[in-house]
């Protein structure tokens, strides 16, 4: 008992308990960690397509047309003869760029219109929420299908149009935090430092918004997926030749009596797609957000 | 209340129609290009822009717009020479007796089904139907109507796949694989939302004293808890109503059915503004209605929405 030290009894370490991360909580549910191992491989998909996919895409072959399955085309081939292994490999492409950015765009444009109305309030901020609660009743696929038809299809033409359909869901959480944030005492004391309303919004409103608007952004890539196929589906999306899973499946539908691979394969990959995201999504949710838990 | 409630609605339909002008005049894309092609002449483009009132000044358009749409005069189709009151006037009904029918299906699948899922929640029948409501929500609902009619259509050969049917016994049979498509979205959504909603009203202190005081647990379930449960689903089933009428316009292009939907992406197809315009203008309306409607009903099983001014 010469060097014995004063060790704090356990009781006050575990009542002072350390805090993880809410992101480091993400992976210790199996159902979180298969959602983020299929997007990572969905992921791997999209950016090496040229490397996994057997066949150029776009290729057409007048020998093997709307063939099943075989040991050449594992998933056999459209009327085109084209690969439809190959060409839902490279479908993952557009989905996956649209999933992230057309999120990406809505909450860095929903963010700033959502916090400028919250931070000065007024006839602004009765405006921007009136039209606001006009786009939220709009199921987001319809205002989608509204731009694109008037803006026409295309890539930049279709993350304009979901973007734009996200962007009042934005808008609404920006404002709400916003306005929770502009009351309490240290904005105040920031403008009474003297500091500009744009200095303010940027350094002490933005840090502490931020989590609500990640798990906004994060629920919406799944349903950008979702209507990315639906606008391609359509006719307003990716455009044909260029295969995405939506086109996949509209071209699929003429011959389906013949082969209902192209459908099957493309409608697999989108479902998986949508389900990986959702489940990460839901799982960042409840890590940043408990409240909202079910 | 009431009054309040229809001035927000006319406010509303005149934003929507702002909306649908500026999509279609205001954003980028030339309309008489998209209906003409890249390779139009310029004299082309003028005799279009002309022809469509595109070239007198914007707020004049703006002016047209609102006094075509007040007279119910919404042009004529560029392909067919049809007129547009015309065509909607037809394909209406077929999308009409889609959505109900659809509905009718989602609402007695997915009410019953969120009640067992959530008056036995943790047994295999409550992660039975959180599993399908949750393929509700990733099934594409195009993907979904593709196997339906390659199960039921093409390889069973059960119901009709192609049109919208003409007598009222074709058009049942033409309208069962739609709807059943449509219908079993909308049952996932309404079972999640009825157990979620269910679950909650469980949990309140009302329930417990009825139990307490001996009332016969299916009595608690469906006279005490499903009644207030209802009044989330009923607002949230205007948004299923809504992402489904949406979702309608993949249908009808799956099973080839006439409809507003099929209206709207011919029109797209064939470069054809003015049908384009009306088909946007019809379901930026239905928007209106649904979301007008579902604030009525919402008042009529609330009593207490009733009392305020």
């Amino acid at each position: 008992m010469t060097s014995a030290r004063i060790e704090p009894p356990v009781a006050a370490v575990a009542g002072h308990p350390t805090r993880k991360s809410p992101w480091l909580s993400l992976f210790a549910d199996p159902v979180t960690v298969t959602g983020l191992v299929l997007i990572v491989l969905f992921c791997l998909m999209a950016v090496f397509a040229d490397l996994l996919a057997p066949y150029d895409p776009l290729k057409q072959n007048i020998m093997a047309m709307s063939r099943g399955p075989s040991s050449v085309n594992w998933l056999g081939t459209d009327r085109f003869g084209r690969d439809i292994l190959s060409r839902v490999i490279h479908g993952a492409q557009p989905s996956l760029a649209l999933g992230i950015t057309a999120p990406l765009l809505a909450g860095v444009l929903g963010t700033a219109i959502g916090m400028l109305a919250g931070y000065f309030g007024g006839w602004i901020d009765r405006v921007i929420g009136r039209l606001s609660d006009v786009l939220m009743a709009f199921p987001s696929l319809l205002i989608g299908i509204m731009i694109a038809a008037a803006l026409g299809p295309g890539f930049t033409n279709l993350v304009v149009a979901i973007a734009f359909a996200f962007l009042p869901r934005f808008i609404r959480v920006a404002r709400a935090s916003t306005m929770a944030i502009r009351a309490e005492p240290y904005i105040d004391a920031a403008i009474a430092s003297g500091q500009g309303p744009i200095r303010i919004l940027l350094r002490h409103v933005l840090p502490n918004i931020s989590g609500p608007l990640v798990v906004v952004a994060t629920l919406w890539v799944a349903t950008a997926i979702r209507i990315e196929a639906s606008l391609s589906f359509l006719g307003l999306g990716t455009q044909p030749p260029a295969p995405s899973w939506g086109n996949i499946i509209r071209d699929g539908l003429t011959e389906m009596l013949v082969t209902p691979w192209p459908v099957l394969a493309a409608g697999l990959a989108i479902t998986i797609c949508v389900l990986a995201f959702n489940m990460v999504g839901d799982a960042i949710r409840d890590a940043l957000d408990p409240e909202t838990r079910d | 209340m009431i009054v309040s409630r229809i001035l927000d609605a006319i406010l509303t339909v005149f934003l929507v129609l702002c909306l649908v002008f500026v999509a279609m005049r205001v954003l980028p894309g030339d309309p008489a290009v998209s209906a003409l092609g890249e390779y139009a002449t310029p004299e082309q483009l003028a005799q279009f822009r002309q022809r469509f009132g595109l070239d007198v000044p914007l707020w004049q358009q703006f002016i047209h717009f609102f006094v075509s749409i007040a007279t119910l005069d919404l042009g004529t189709s560029l392909i067919s020479g049809q007129p547009i009151s015309e065509i909607l006037l037809i394909n209406l009904p077929y999308t009409l007796e889609l959505s109900f029918a659809a509905m009718i299906v989602g609402m007695l699948l997915g009410v019953p089904i969120g009640v067992l899922s959530a008056t036995r929640r943790g047994s295999s029948v409550d992660y039975l139907a959180r599993i399908v409501a949750l393929a509700g929500f990733c099934v594409p609902d195009f993907f979904l109507g593709a196997l339906i009619l390659i199960v039921f259509g093409l390889k069973l050969d059960l119901f009709p796949v192609m049109g919208g049917g003409s007598g009222l016994a074709e058009r049942i049979s033409h309208i069962v694989l739609p709807a059943m498509t449509l219908g079993l979205v909308m049952a996932a959504f309404t079972s999640r939302l009825t157990r979620s909603a269910l679950l909650e009203v469980l949990k309140r202190d009302y329930i417990r004293t009825a139990r307490a005081k001996g009332v016969e647990e299916r009595w608690v379930t469906y006279r005490h808890a499903l009644r207030n449960a209802l009044i989330p689903v009923v607002t949230g089933f205007g948004i299923y109503i809504l992402t489904m009428l949406s979702g309608s316009i993949a249908i009808e292009l799956i099973f080839a059915r006439p409809g507003v939907g099929s209206v709207l992406v011919n029109g797209i197809a064939s470069r054809d503004y003015p049908m384009v315009q009306a088909g946007l203008l019809v379901f930026a309306l239905f928007v209106v209605l649904v979301n007008f409607t579902m604030d009525m009903l919402y008042v009529l099983i609330d009593p207490r929405l009733r009392r305020q001014g």
